[in-house]
């Protein structure tokens, strides 16, 4: 059975960041990672690609993801994209306390647990997901 | 879990637009008010602040009130006369009840002091916010 590719946008204006999350989300799932690090970028990619689910960073300059995220809900082609906001500031245990969803939008803490962020990903995409030997505590963590 | 996009219902949140012309103090509330549930948009400095007034008519502005270029306080004054429905809220390092006197005649509806804490200027926002309902 041919199974559709699920495509992942990741923004984050770190490029490391992208490129360690593009290879992490890459080694583990055969998801199709696109990444922009910028605002408009997003937006522009994000109409062109209709990825299935976007990881997006708040903390931008220029065009912060929380604009990105409005224009993406105002354009009725990216209204219904799953976004993941990734967050510096929030604490993780409320974060886990909430189910991940805080503000009706759904979080995750920097650092990124990988399991953590494909767990999410895999529910968000309403897809089965069998976690790799790596526990929280020695999984592999993106900052 | 229901599908993610039904769970947003953009129409029903608060808009709230952040000013200030330190990067990192604007990406901290902005990431918090999202968290929150607000729809959340910046500014760096008081004129553009003022240009996403005009387009964005938030519920609430959070307005520093020491910038480069504008002055918040000009910032504040402008805001009230073109949006008088819109809340302000000013925040600035200087701990001055002589400036907090000014800017609540100038029009603010709250003046808070910084450092602050996030869940009493949630609380505070939401106060001012319902004021105009």
């Amino acid at each position: 059975m041919s199974e559709k590719v699920r495509k992942v946008l990741v923004v984050d204006d770190e490029e490391d960041f992208c490129s360690l999350t593009k290879q992490a989300i890459k080694a583990m799932t055969n998801f199709k990672v696109m990444t922009a690090t910028d605002g408009r970028k997003a937006v522009s990619l994000a109409k062109k690609e209709n990825p299935d689910v976007i990881l997006l960073d708040i903390m931008m300059p220029g065009m912060s993801g929380s604009v990105v995220a409005e224009e993406l809900l105002e354009n009725p082609r990216t209204a219904s994209i799953p976004i993941i906001f990734v967050t510096a500031i929030v604490k993780d245990s409320e974060i886990k306390d909430s189910d991940g969803m805080l503000g009706n939008r759904m979080f995750i803490a920097k650092p990124i647990n990988v399991n953590n962020l494909l767990e999410k990903m895999h529910m968000v995409l309403g897809l089965p997901h069998v976690p790799k030997e790596t526990s929280d505590e020695d999984g592999w963590f993106l900052t | 879990m229901p599908h993610h996009s039904r769970m947003i219902n953009s129409k029903d949140r608060s808009k709230i637009l952040i000013v200030d012309d330190e990067k990192e103090m604007v990406g901290y509330l902005s990431e918090y008010f999202v968290s929150r549930g607000y729809r959340v948009y910046a500014a760096v400095d008081g004129s553009e602040a003022l240009r996403k007034v005009e387009t964005l008519n938030p519920d609430v502005v959070l307005l520093d009130l020491l910038m480069p270029g504008i002055h918040g306080m000009e910032v504040l004054t402008r805001i009230k006369s073109s949006h008088p429905r819109t809340a302000v809220v000013i925040m600035t390092a200087l701990i001055n009840e002589t400036v907090a006197e000014e800017a609540l005649e100038a029009g603010a509806d709250a003046y808070i002091a910084k450092p602050f804490n996030l869940e009493k200027i949630e609380t505070l926002i939401r106060s001012v916010i319902d004021r105009y309902r």
